[in-house]
């Protein structure tokens, strides 16, 4: 409302102030004047007097009096007053002018208040039409206004159901009309020019089977329950995408309540959904997620009570939910026969301290016997204060991965213990020939660990490989494996061989190779014994087979030659004297011819002769008898003797000492009992010992050589003793130590095998599962022992 | 006459053969070679009744241990000693069960002709000169 209020005086215009004026000067004769603010004259009869400032009028306005007489006096010193009354003119307790009526002062007082009285009037009725026309003013003011929010709140609201998509429709059920607001066709994307909006077309837009009968479904239950209501459906948009509407409406009937219409409001939904479904599908998919990654999830109270679980904790732990809900984890892992284990103590210690904790493994005994590894991860959260609130986590059975990494434990372990129960050395190195495997072999040949060993150059830790690494690179780079057999090395002054093999390595892509090397001089050693004991028994088998053949003419001759002594000398047979007689021969005269011409010494000589031959077959044949090895029993000085003719006629072949100057000095038991032996190998053996004795004792010209040959019988351990004790110079502690190696020999190149005493060893412990052992210092001789067992062993 | 003793000498090679038989002559004995194991039993089958035999084990034809097996089916109470030429010779387990075989082996060339005669005398339970 426009609310300045002029001043009262001024609510009259001039011109009704003058003619007021005019009008009452008229009527009485006299001049009136209307004053305004400090006296000022604003109109007059007495027109040259306007603007003027009349004292007297001044004095009411600043309210010093209520009227001021204008004496005779008064008017004749002031130039603007004249004698008369003046008083004041007041609207609703206001002053707000004066008038004045100059007239002798007994009738102007009279006219004065006439003047007022008729001039308030006037300002009373014409403020009062002021004010009337200003309320109207006013209230079409406020109406202007009204109507200027109305508008504006249309256009909001309309704005609003724009952006909100919100359209109106109204459904007319007899015509089947639909009346659709201008947002309606723009959820539907719809052309207001092109779109009759019916009911059947409008149906259309949802072409789905169970969203064909909504239509009469709204009506039919609007159409009982009278009940407004809302209801989403899902709509075909023109571009082929679906969108949703959410429709509210309500039923419009007529006088008698029947149903004439539906109305309401349809909003698009489309983007809440669209939005729901991201959410679905997000959620879906954390869910997934933690599915895959977890098989149940557990939350705790801030009790440590486990307050919600999900997933397949059941079925892993073979425990209902119930039974775990409301318990802590303690109550119900007490029972666990692994649960005072530190491990154990340090989990509850974590929850206590509500410290987060991930994979931590317990095992778990079900209620049905059976057990799971379960791993357990969780979370404590807290309040926006801090305040501890529980744990979250997951948990999982890892029982399968658990067996694995059992079997993968037990798996290495094996690998490992094979690995290093390998007799061999094994070697593994990268492609640069650094060390990934040393196994228990190389360690105790290296003195190495493996630990040492581990990642350092093969040629630092096994520098006699050092020439080997090109062969390495070889077999990594051509995947080919190295063989090299029989390598010979010095090791300790002594000779040895070896096999290396390198296995290129190609697995997982990573590149290296294993390097084996097996010591082979025991083999090596063993199959020249073999190849000398086997061609000892070939030519015992030679001579076997010539035995025979030697031995049938051998006795053709020998035979015949005792026959022929016989015949010629026996002078008392009867066959010879008739003989003799009937020749005319004296046997005397006989005799004496063959003594002259040395007939009976030559008989002794072919005797001899054939002695020593059939005997050294029968020697030779020794060689030929393998098989009866532990299988036949022997006398063992009837074989020592035996081995000792042998020994003597060696001497004739190789000459390098004289048998038949040693003394031999025999001293057999009586209760020895017969021994199983293989004669020919037990012959070689001792042949040899009595070979290497006499040797050794040639060796020292001019002295006495002297065998003492021993055998006594061992009840203790049930073995038979052969004791053959030389006086030769003896050996010294290295040597000794080695007689029996193979090769090993102190004799000069050429002389030697150095195999003899090597197969004499094996004969004694491989074939008969005795033993041979010397005892000798230097200047003492030497004493070796042959024992055999007396009860039958197998033996090959 | 004399109490006759009859010697079979059962050997493939002659001059072993000859040597048996002069030695055994010069010895009293009746010596009767035969050079075959089929040659000596069908003598035995002759009634040919030696108080021993001396047999040779390799022969062509059956060998001495078959001869001997065979021989001592034929009720004659002779006594059956070994000469072979194989040193290794073993008596074969059946052959030890013939009651007139003599467990001691001669190997040939048999140096000791007399040691010979005198086991085989110890044989016949008799007595020689």
């Amino acid at each position: 409302m426009r609310g300045i209020p002029m001043t009262h005086a001024e609510l009259l215009d001039f011109a009704k102030l003058q003619g007021i004026c005019a009008t009452i000067a008229e009527r009485s004769g006299c001049d009136v004047a209307i004053m305004g603010q400090e006296g000022k004259i604003i109109a007059s009869s007495h027109s040259e007097s306007i603007g003027l400032i009349h004292p007297g009028a001044a004095l009411i306005m600043d309210s010093q009096v209520d009227r001021f007489d204008v004496t005779e006096e008064l008017a004749r010193e002031s130039a603007v007053m004249h004698e008369g009354c003046n008083l004041p003119l007041e609207l609703e307790g206001r002053r707000i002018g004066c008038v004045g009526v100059a007239a002798p002062l007994a009738e102007s007082r009279r006219y004065a208040a006439i003047v007022q009285t008729c001039v308030t009037l006037m300002l009373e009725n014409e403020f009062s039409h002021r004010q009337t026309q200003e309320r109207l003013n006013s209230l079409i003011a406020s109406k202007q206004q009204a109507e200027t929010v109305l508008r504006k709140s249309e256009m909001r609201l309309r704005e609003m159901s724009e952006l909100a998509h919100i359209g109106y429709w109204h459904w007319d059920l007899a015509s089947g009309d639909v009346e659709w607001s201008e947002q309606v066709y723009r959820i539907f994307q719809l052309d207001p020019k092109q779109f009759d909006p019916h009911i059947e077309a409008i149906m259309a837009l949802s072409p789905w089977e169970e969203e064909s009968q909504r239509d009469k479904e709204l009506i039919r239950i609007v159409s009982q329950s009278r009940a407004p209501g809302s209801y989403e459906q899902r709509f075909l948009l023109p571009d082929g995408d679906i969108g949703y509407y959410c429709s509210t409406y309500q039923g419009i009937y007529d006088d008698q309540g029947a149903l004439l219409a539906l109305e309401g409001s349809v909003q698009d939904i489309t983007e809440q959904k669209r939005s729901h479904r991201a959410l679905e599908l997000s959620e879906n998919r954390f869910r997934d997620f933690a599915d895959s990654a977890a098989d149940w999830f557990w939350e705790m109270g801030p009790d440590l009570r486990f307050s919600f679980l999900t997933g397949r904790v059941e079925e892993v732990m073979g425990l209902p939910p119930e039974q775990i809900l409301g318990r802590t984890r303690r109550e119900i892992y007490r029972e666990m026969e692994n649960f005072n284990t530190i491990e154990w103590q340090r989990h509850l210690h974590i929850l206590e301290s509500h410290l987060p904790f991930s994979n931590f493994e317990v095992r778990w005994t079900r209620p049905d016997g059976g057990f799971r590894f379960l791993s357990l991860s969780g979370k404590p959260f807290f309040d926006t204060q801090g305040g501890f609130l529980g744990y979250r986590g997951v948990g999982g059975d890892i029982t399968a991965r658990k067996q694995q990494e059992r079997e993968l434990v037990r798996l290495r372990n094996f690998l490992v213990n094979i690995i290093n129960s390998m007799p061999s050395i094994l070697i593994g190195v990268d492609e640069l020939g650094r060390i990934t495997q040393w196994n228990k072999e190389a360690q105790h040949r290296t003195g190495i660990s493996f630990e040492e060993a581990l990642g350092r150059p093969l040629s630092e830790v096994f520098p006699r490989l050092t020439e080997e690494l090109d062969r390495i690179h070889w077999a990594i780079q051509s995947r080919r494996k190295q063989v090299d057999s029989k390598r010979t090395l010095l090791e300790d002054g002594e000779l040895h061989y070896e096999d290396m093999t390198i296995y290129p390595l190609i697995s997982n892509g990573e590149e290296g190779a294993v390097i084996r090397l097996d010591d082979i001089t025991e083999q090596v050693r063993m199959q020249e014994m073999m190849i000398q004991s086997e061609k000892m028994l070939s030519v015992g088998g030679l001579a076997a087979g010539m035995a025979h053949e030697i031995n049938n003419p051998l006795a053709g001759m020998m035979q015949t030659a005792n026959v022929l002594k016989n015949r010629l000398t026996d002078t008392r047979m009867p066959a010879n004297l008739h003989a003799a007689q009937r020749a005319g021969l004296s046997l005397e005269t006989l005799g004496t011819y063959l003594q002259a011409r040395k007939i009976p010494r030559m008989l002794e000589d072919i005797q001899t002769s054939g002695c020593r031959l059939a005997e050294i077959v029968d020697n030779m044949l020794s060689f030929a008898r393998k098989g009866d090895g532990g299988g036949s029993l022997h006398e063992l000085p009837e074989l020592i003797d035996k081995t000792l003719i042998l020994a003597t006629t060696d001497y004739s072949l190789k000459k390098q000492y004289d048998f038949k100057t040693i003394e031999i000095v025999r001293e057999y038991a009586k209760d020895l009992p017969q021994v199983p032996c293989a004669r020919a190998n037990l012959q070689q053996v001792l042949l040899n010992l009595f070979r290497n004795g006499a040797e050794a004792m040639h060796s020292v010209r001019g002295a006495h050589h002297r065998f003492i040959v021993r055998t006594r019988f061992d009840e203790r351990r049930s073995m038979a003793i052969i004791e053959i004790e030389d006086n030769g110079p003896g050996m010294v502690e290295a040597v000794r130590k080695r007689v029996f190696e193979p090769f090993f020999t102190t004799k000069p190149v050429g002389v030697g095998t150095g195999l003899g005493l090597s197969v004499s060893y094996f004969i004694i412990t491989e074939i008969h599962k005795g033993q041979i052992s010397v005892t000798s210092e230097p200047g003492k001789g030497a004493l070796f022992t042959v024992s055999l067992p007396i009860n039958p062993v197998s033996s090959d | 006459m004399e109490f006759v003793k009859t010697i079979l000498i059962l050997d493939d090679e002659s001059a072993v053969r000859r040597s048996f038989c002069d030695f055994f002559e010069d010895h009293l004995w009746e010596p009767v070679p035969a050079a075959s194991g089929e040659e000596a039993l069908a003598l035995l089958q002759q009634h040919l009744q030696p108080l021993a035999a001396i047999v040779d084990v390799r022969l062509p034809g059956i060998d001495g241990n078959e001869f001997i097996r065979q021989a001592s089916q034929l009720r004659t109470p002779m006594k059956f000693v070994i000469c072979t030429g194989s040193p290794e010779y073993l008596i074969p387990d059946d052959l030890r069960q013939v009651a007139g075989l003599c467990p001691r082996v001669f190997t040939k060339p048999v140096i000791d002709m007399q040691e010979l005669e005198r086991e085989i005398n110890r044989l016949i339970g008799t007595q020689g000169d």
